[in-house]
Parts: structure tokens; C-alpha cells; sequence
């Protein structure tokens, strides 16, 4: 819960207006968040890449998005993330709830979770990975720095963070 | 079956929508359109085959939420309509009245050689208007100033997005690939966004 508070924050003090989702079981308390708050609009998506092209539009409405989705999502968003985030240098947030290693229970998950930080540094992608390595008290200066970065460096950054309290092993 | 090509109907679009934001789709018809002329008002997708109806979606959602009253136009092949789909039920669940779709219905991967899409047996307009957006498939012969027209009845219209479905020939009308710089067309049409009142 600690995590999931911190994301919150970080996210309302970035001055994120839009949130697109498609959901994780680890996010149901954030998500829950978010619904309630009425600062924020946030909208369910179908498929992880549609919301690649919904957070180009808002951005260029001038809105400020978020994308939140689980890890195995950005298998779906590559191509989108490439040809038109990349491409075009959108500067916008993509966090992704971070599945895999140690404690996961699902070994589709698994096989995925574990290589995604070295398919984005083949693909050049700017990541964060927020997880074991970093220590919770740092997590908030973490993510503004992350958000900052993205607008430095005019592209997305992915930001992979574990929200599962329970398990202190996986990145 | 329309007779007018591609050339003729991006003509007709750049016509009526001269203040309105316009998303145009990868291959032939993004290079067509930016033969005719080049604006700031318009988004130029050189790739990500099926994204302009998201990008539009969020554009026309995120001009909603900044009060503008100004439709937002989406050109889209039915090739790239069909492989994001989900994009029409997604802007449905937006509840937005601001943004036109205008599919180019070929019935054909233009840029690969001519191979048939979904568009031949599935309705297009009848999924449209089944999940309740305002759907029209013209599939006559009408004359250039009738397509104005009816993209200026659509202009003005306010009580729902609309899709068009213009049934067209496959036709090799080809214009020239050009080198581009795609960060140009984001600054430039981004700041016609946060002009826009």
C-alpha cells in the first residue's frame, strides 16, 4: 500500500490530467484512487496499444496523459511506441506495473517480465525500474525525476515499478 | 463504387476542414495529402498502421476537456480501421460528438500490392452504427461539390461523431515519397493545437 501511495502522489503532483489504463491485478488500489478522484479523468482501455495513439492526441491537445499498464502490455505497444511516441519524440509517461521473478505466479508473465529492461535497451527506449534496487523512501524522487527526464528529453519514458509489498525480491 | 480518386476526395477534405485538426493515415494517402499542401492543422502518420482514430480520439477528448467546439477529422484506410478496431468501440466509450471519421474503403491493402481486407464482407458502417455512432456509406457516383457537401453537413453536425465510409477504387494513383522530418510535423501541429480557441 505504501508503493501505491507514492505513485499517487507522484502522479498528482506531475499535474497528470489523464490517465488511460488497462489494469493489473497489482494496481487495483491505485486505479480505486483514481476513480475517485475527480482532478484526474481516467478511462479503460481494450488493448494496450490504442492508448499509445489516445496519449499522442491528448498530449498534442495540450493535456498532460499517463499510461498505466502491466509489463506484458508493452509486448502489445512496440511498434506503436517506436513508430509514432520515438519517431515523432512525445514526450509522455508510460508506467508499467512490473510482473516476473521471484513470487510471480503466472508463467506467461514470467516469460515475459524478465527480458522486457533488455528489449528497451536494444530498442533504445528511456527506462526506469523502480523495484528492489531502489530503495522505497527514494521512490518519489525517482518518479519526478523520471517525468522530468521524458520532457528533457523529448521522448517516453517507461517507468517499471513493482507494486507487490509482499515479496522483497523482485526488481 | 465512387469515381473520384484519392487526389479528388483529399482535395475536397482539405476544402471544408480549414480550421479543423486533420489526422491522415501511413503510405499513400499521408504522401498524397502532403502533395496537395502541407498545413499545421494537419498530423502527418508516416507508420503505426491503424493509430490515427486513437490519436484523433484522444485529440478530439483532449480538445473537448479545453472547452474548444472544433471537430476533429480522422482519415483512416479500412485496412488500418481493421486492425485497430477497437479504436471505434473505444471512442464510443469517450462519449465525444466532435470527431469525423472518414474511411477510405478500398476494400485492399493499396501499398502492398492490392490484397483484399475484412471490408468486403464485413459492414463497416453497420458495425459503426450498431455501437451507436452516426454512420453513412456512400457507395454511388457523386460529383466533388456533393461530397463537399455532405463533409459540410457533417461539419456542422453536433449531436454525435460520425464515421463516413467512402466505397473507392483501388486505384495506383501514386504520389512520390519525400524525406520528412516527422518532429517538424508534431512541433508545428502541436502548436496549432494550443493556439486553437
Amino acid at each position: 500500500m505504501e508503493r501505491t501511495k507514492i505513485l499517487i502522489e507522484a502522479i498528482k503532483e506531475e499535474g497528470i490530467d489523464n490517465i488511460l489504463y488497462l489494469p493489473c491485478s497489482t494496481m487495483t488500489d491505485l486505479i480505486g484512487e483514481f476513480e475517485k478522484n475527480t482532478d484526474i479523468n481516467i478511462y479503460p482501455l481494450s488493448r494496450e496499444d490504442e492508448g499509445i495513439g489516445l496519449i499522442t492526441g491528448l498530449y498534442l491537445a495540450g493535456k498532460k496523459p499517463l499510461l498505466l499498464i502491466q509489463d506484458s502490455g508493452l509486448g502489445n505497444s512496440y511498434n506503436s511506441i517506436i513508430s509514432l511516441l520515438e519517431t515523432y519524440q512525445i514526450p509522455v509517461p508510460i508506467i508499467c506495473t512490473r510482473r516476473g521473478s521471484i513470487g510471480e505466479i503466472s508463467a506467461p508473465n514470467a516469460m515475459w517480465a524478465d527480458n522486457t529492461s533488455a528489449l528497451h535497451k536494444v530498442l533504445g527506449l528511456q527506462e526506469f525500474l523502480l523495484g528492489v534496487t531502489v530503495p522505497v523512501s527514494f521512490w518519489k524522487n525517482a518518479l519526478k525525476g523520471a517525468f522530468f527526464h521524458s520532457h528533457l528529453v523529448n521522448r517516453p519514458v517507461i517507468i517499471q515499478i513493482n507494486l507487490r509489498n509482499k515479496s522483497e525480491y523482485n526488481d | 463504387m465512387i469515381e473520384l480518386n484519392k487526389r479528388e476526395i483529399l482535395t475536397c477534405v482539405k476544402k471544408v476542414f480549414q480550421e479543423e485538426p486533420i489526422i491522415y493515415p501511413l503510405a499513400n494517402t499521408v504522401r498524397l495529402a502532403m502533395q496537395i499542401s502541407k498545413r499545421n492543422n494537419e498530423f502527418y502518420v508516416l507508420g503505426s498502421m491503424g493509430m490515427p482514430l486513437s490519436i484523433a480520439t484522444g485529440l478530439a477528448l483532449g480538445l473537448k476537456q479545453r472547452g474548444i467546439n472544433r471537430k476533429v477529422v480522422c482519415i483512416e484506410g479500412d485496412g488500418g480501421l481493421f486492425m485497430n478496431i477497437n479504436s471505434l468501440f473505444t471512442l464510443k466509450t469517450m462519449d465525444l460528438s466532435n470527431l469525423i471519421l472518414i474511411v477510405l474503403d478500398n476494400e485492399a491493402h493499396g501499398a502492398t500490392g492490392g490484397q483484399p481486407t475484412y471490408s468486403k464482407m464485413i459492414d463497416l458502417q453497420n458495425i459503426s452504427s450498431s455501437i451507436g455512432l452516426d454512420s453513412l456509406k456512400i457507395d454511388y457516383s457523386i460529383t466533388e461539390d456533393e461530397l463537399i457537401k455532405i463533409f459540410k453537413r457533417s461539419k456542422n453536425y453536433q449531436s454525435n461523431s460520425q464515421l463516413i465510409q467512402l466505397k473507392i477504387k483501388h486505384d495506383k494513383l501514386e504520389a512520390p515519397i519525400s524525406f520528412v522530418n516527422p518532429t517538424l510535423f508534431h512541433a508545428n501541429f502541436k502548436e496549432y493545437c494550443m493556439n486553437m480557441r
